[in-house]
């Protein structure tokens, strides 16, 4: 397992210089000249060509990738035009507002879906089943960003339950950071009154962005489970006196869960690139609305920057999954 | 066999909900089994054998199955009433079964041992919660009947995974379970259909054995009229969802009465016999979800007449032979 583990770990490596070739070749190749940007309206002819020249933009597009390359390795990211940050920083500050949200969503999804999708196939063709196929057809089809906007007006307007957008209160004194996760580093100094309003002002987006994740999981797990309720095995753990509670939670779930698995870290991964929608509605200070506002302003480190996170990230929730996959069955486990 | 017969099925009658229409799987079956005794049901596919095993335990699925009609008793009590609620206390506890394909019947991500030691606990479930085996207990009697089942190896195949299992070995497994529970009734659905032949004939064997030494009666489900005769007292023939005859092994072999059963002897093949003796039934079975009327299998008969438009009752001839024929016994 280590031994799988670590080869896929090499293999991530790779995949990721692939991936940052391919957006170094699309941000190049993209209209816009990134030196002229960087020079501003008013520069001549002169100052635009010294400053390509400076920063390496003369030079053909391999050396370029090359030399970038061997700065990332060295911890230079480069400078955001757009914020006058080191990217580095920026990541560290924008990025795991992103994950926070992200991981929470996935969270909300998997513990509501999962027994949802259980629920509906145990009673098949009842009104129950009915109205979770109902609700999760909408969750499927309608879009995230007109979700987002509806719970927002309904629920933090109009109720004023909830708090419009933000990470937090603009007037409460930040936590020092630790893992820059609010939730996890309000509850590691102890301020039980921040992390509580940390909760309540992630609950909203967080909703908004698992709604479509959640739908499919019950999507899926619900057809896992009927499909796995007619095998051979559940007939026969029922014939040796099992109780049905038994056998849909353990005998049959476990199987269920495969391809549900499979499903989760799809959405995962579509979560972190999908998060912008949800962070331009409720104002939440992630990786997506920094992406967004570097690529349209031709801001080519901090997109180089993101790609390689999100990338990172979507690849290793992929070696998470098979990992779970190899412990859920013993066939895969075996053929690792 | 003393008074009432320890298993009692009483004019069964299930029904298959399908897009074409009712599927009449069990028309009005009805048999008994002694204590002590070895029951026989063969018929070629389709003939509503797997679902009279599978009604005993309430296994039919529902929907899109139905039990129309019928009783079954057992020791008196009968499983249909209740909404269920019998039917699931004797499962793996008085009645266990054990079925055809034993690749499928485990649970491909849990041990060997998992699943027994789950199956040995599920059977003690009624008992009050002192007198119940705790997980070690259950390990040392997984262990035994592993044993006793002759797997070779027992304590590491206790930990293996069923693909790590021949097909064999997992129905020995499959044996276990079902008997650790000490059933009084083993209800077997094609347990050596998906085997080798050799091994066919070690599961036999080992079924023998077991019928012996755990004092079962058996209801043993094939379509081999010889792998019933090496375990069985009485055979029970079934057609298209009817009983057509019900008599002991020799009178069976030696006197059958119905024209089907004649037709299912002259097809069994013997070594050295020339293929040529062979004859098989011409057709096919009706379509059950629009059934011949009177007796079913008289679109297949040689000596079909007018009379077999009307169904014929299961007689009772001497020596305890039933047979349902209007033309029975009579020499072509």
């Amino acid at each position: 397992m280590l031994n799988f583990a670590l080869r896929r770990m090499a293999w991530m490596a790779v995949m990721l210089v692939g991936l940052l070739a391919i957006t170094f070749s699309i941000s190049h190749i993209a209209p816009g000249d990134p030196a002229a940007l960087a020079a501003g309206p008013d520069a001549t002819r002169e100052m635009v060509e010294r400053i390509r020249v400076e920063h390496g933009l003369d030079r053909p597009l391999p050396v370029q990738f090359a030399l970038y390359l061997g700065n990332i390795l060295q911890g230079n990211w480069g400078q955001s035009i757009n914020t006058r940050h080191a990217v580095w920083d920026d990541l560290v500050l924008f990025f795991p507002a992103t994950f926070e949200l992200v991981v929470f969503s996935i969270l909300i999804a998997v513990s509501i879906g999962i027994p949802l999708g259980v629920l509906a196939a145990v009673r098949q063709n009842t009104w129950l089943d009915h109205s979770i196929r109902l609700v999760t057809v909408g969750g499927v089809a309608l879009p995230m960003f007109w979700l987002g906007l509806m719970i927002q007006l309904a629920l933090a307007l109009h109720f004023g339950w909830f708090p419009l957008g933000g990470r937090m209160d603009m007037m409460t004194d930040p936590v020092a950071p630790i893992t820059h996760l609010l939730l996890v580093d309000t509850l590691l100094h102890g301020e039980f009154s921040i992390f509580v309003e940390c909760l309540h002002h992630i609950v909203l987006p967080a909703a908004a962005l698992s709604i479509p994740a959640l739908a499919s999981i019950i999507r899926v797990n619900r057809a896992e489970m009927l499909e796995t309720l007619k095998q051979d095995y559940v007939v026969n753990a029922m014939a040796q006196g099992l109780s049905t509670v038994r056998i849909v939670a353990i005998y049959a779930l476990r199987n269920a869960m495969l391809p549900t698995m499979a499903m989760i870290g799809l959405r995962f991964g579509w979560m972190l690139g999908g998060t912008v929608l949800v962070e331009t509605v409720f104002d939440w200070p992630g990786i997506g609305l920094y992406a967004v506002e570097s690529a349209i302003n031709s801001d080519f480190e901090p997109i180089m920057g993101s790609t390689i996170v999100l990338g990172f990230f979507f690849m290793l929730t992929n070696l998470f999954i098979d990992i779970i996959y190899a412990l859920l069955d013993p066939r895969v486990r075996e053929q690792i | 066999m003393t008074g009432s017969p320890l298993l009692a099925v009483e004019d069964l009658t299930v029904e298959f909900d399908t897009f074409d229409g009712v599927y009449k799987a069990l028309d009005g079956v009805s048999f008994t089994l002694g204590r002590g005794e070895s029951l026989g049901i063969v018929g070629e596919t389709g003939c509503g054998k797997s679902v009279t095993a599978k009604s005993i335990l309430g296994l039919v699925p529902s929907p899109p199955g139905r039990t129309r009609a019928g009783r079954i008793l057992f020791d008196g009590d009968d499983l249909l009433e209740d909404g269920g609620a019998r039917v699931r206390n004797i499962r793996g506890v008085d009645i266990a079964m054990i079925f055809q394909d034993p690749m499928t019947y485990l649970n491909p991500v849990f041990t060997v041992g998992q699943q027994l030691v789950d199956v040995i606990r599920a059977q003690q479930r009624l008992m009050p919660a002192s007198e119940r085996m705790s997980r070690e207990g259950a390990r040392a009697l997984a262990l035994e009947m592993l044993e006793r089942v002759h797997l070779p190896n027992p304590e590491r195949q206790f930990s293996a995974y069923p693909h790590q299992l021949s097909g064999g070995m997992r129905q020995r497994v499959l044996i276990a379970q079902a008997l650790s529970g000490r059933p009084r009734i083993l209800v077997a659905d094609e347990p050596t259909t998906a085997l080798d032949v050799t091994i066919q004939a070690q599961i036999l064997t080992l079924i023998r054995e077991l019928i012996s030494s755990f004092q079962l009666s058996v209801i043993l489900i094939s379509h081999d009229l010889g792998v019933v005769a090496t375990v069985c007292d009485r055979i029970v023939v079934m057609y298209a969802g009817q009983i057509v005859e019900d008599a002991s092994v020799t009178e069976i072999f030696d006197n059958p009465q119905h024209p089907y059963t004649r037709g299912l002897l002259a097809a069994v093949p013997h070594p050295g016999r020339p293929v040529s003796s062979l004859s098989g039934i011409s057709g096919t079975l009706p379509n059950l979800l629009d059934p011949p009327s009177g007796c079913r299998f008289r679109t297949r008969c040689e000596r079909a007449t007018d009379a077999c438009g009307t169904r014929p009752a299961l007689e009772q001839l001497g020596n305890d032979h039933r047979v349902a024929c209007w033309h029975r016994g009579v020499d072509p």
